[in-house]
């Protein structure tokens, strides 16, 4: 009789542990970001040259900007949107003189792309993915964009978007 | 888990050195044929622990099993069950997440005991266990930080199939006539499931919670045919 009371008491508890215990695991790296990489035209100077690249708001038409006045070319890490089908963004080259900044010019570069919802787990936030499609630009200072990996994931890749810019005069 | 983990294994162990000495022969005494036919009955079990989970969480399952006794010593069985998980609109990550699936698993226990014909049993077994499911996964909470705007989060009828494996450790006692009182534990291990563009596998049901619910256990109530 003991014997068969210590088997209920014991599933009471494994019951109740069963229902009590839960654990958090999600990833650290939940930031998707598309890699831009700027390639120089060979033999140019940029030694004074900064680039600023900007977004619009869709919902009150104010700019964000992304990357403010970056003196080195290089890679840069930008948000994609999570519901548009093409992002705009602009690209801004400006000069820098003795007593500021002078605008040379813009570019707009357009990436069509889809919206891939991701999930982990119900406690963990929600993301998306992406997958270019295609790239646009004017060609004012941006002579051809190369798409180099279609995926934009949380971990981010070497480069996903190839710049190859003209020389800048 | 891993202490919760821990403490199943610690008190299964205590219990298992009581019953074994409570039931064992003595050494040096003859063993005597076993002359009891190989079909013994057949009997059927509710389980209790699932109804429970469902109450006090998001997700658990009804479920019923069909126990064939060979010789007090195998017990093929089989297990249907049918599962539900509703995680209501987050807190914190708004998400909301509905599954619901019939599942079943197969399998077999051996009554370790020495002697087979006590009134009570002790389970070593294993199950293969299968579902298929669809689950459908929403925010309706999220903005974009930089472009502005909502965006829709909609994962809708994302299908599975997922195939996985138990070991199971249980006791069976004999209360009173045909009514029998027993409890399990078991530990589940993924066999395979089918690969999601959106990851969305969150509940499976009978197996748990997708890839975290290794250990689990029921509580069976069961009446001998």
């Amino acid at each position: 009789m003991m014997l068969r009371s210590f088997h209920v008491i014991l599933a009471i508890v494994a019951m109740c542990l069963v229902s009590s215990c839960s654990s958090i695991e999600c990833g650290i790296d939940n930031l998707v970001t598309c890699v831009w990489n700027f390639e120089p035209s060979v033999g140019s100077d940029y030694s004074s040259i900064y680039f600023s690249l900007s977004s619009r708001r869709v919902s009150d038409g104010n700019d964000t900007v992304l990357v403010n006045r970056k003196a080195e070319l290089g890679n840069v890490k930008l948000p994609m949107s999570y519901a548009l089908n093409a992002d705009t963004l602009t690209l801004t080259v400006e000069r820098q003189m003795e007593d500021g900044f002078i605008e040379l010019g813009k570019d707009i570069v357009i990436v069509e792309k889809t919206n891939e919802p991701i999930f982990e787990s119900v406690d963990c936030s929600p993301r998306f993915h992406h997958t270019i499609k295609n790239v646009k630009s004017s060609h004012n200072y941006i002579d051809t964009i190369e798409v180099v990996n279609e995926k934009v994931l949380n971990q981010p890749a070497n480069e996903n978007l190839r710049l190859y810019l003209y020389p800048v005069k | 888990m891993k202490i919760y983990a821990y403490i199943c294994i610690l008190l299964s162990s205590l219990f298992l050195s009581q019953t074994v000495y409570a039931s064992g022969n003595k050494k040096g005494e003859e063993v005597e044929p076993d002359t009891v036919p190989l079909y013994r009955g057949l009997s059927v079990s509710v389980d209790a622990v699932g109804p429970l989970t469902k109450l006090l969480g998001d997700y658990g399952q009804y479920e019923a099993a069909l126990r064939l006794n060979l010789k007090d010593k195998y017990f093929p069985i089989i297990e249907l069950g049918y599962g539900i998980g509703n995680h209501e609109e987050d807190a914190i990550t708004g998400l909301k997440a509905e599954t619901k699936a019939p599942y079943g698993r197969i399998g077999v226990d051996y009554n370790i005991l020495k002697n087979k014909h006590d009134i009570y049993r002790l389970y070593a077994g294993v199950r293969y266990g299968f579902t298929s499911f669809k689950t459908s996964i929403s925010n309706n909470r999220i903005t974009d930080p930089v472009w502005g705007g909502g965006a829709l989060y909609q994962i809708s009828d994302e299908t599975c199939n997922y195939h996985w494996g138990e070991g199971v450790f249980g006791v069976d006692v004999k209360i009173v006539g045909p009514f029998h009182l027993g409890w399990s534990v078991r530990y589940r291990l993924r066999l395979s499931s089918t690969d999601t563009q959106t990851g969305a596998i969150w509940y499976v049901p009978g197996y748990g919670v997708h890839d975290t619910s290794n250990w689990g256990g029921t509580f069976n109530l069961t009446l001998e045919i």
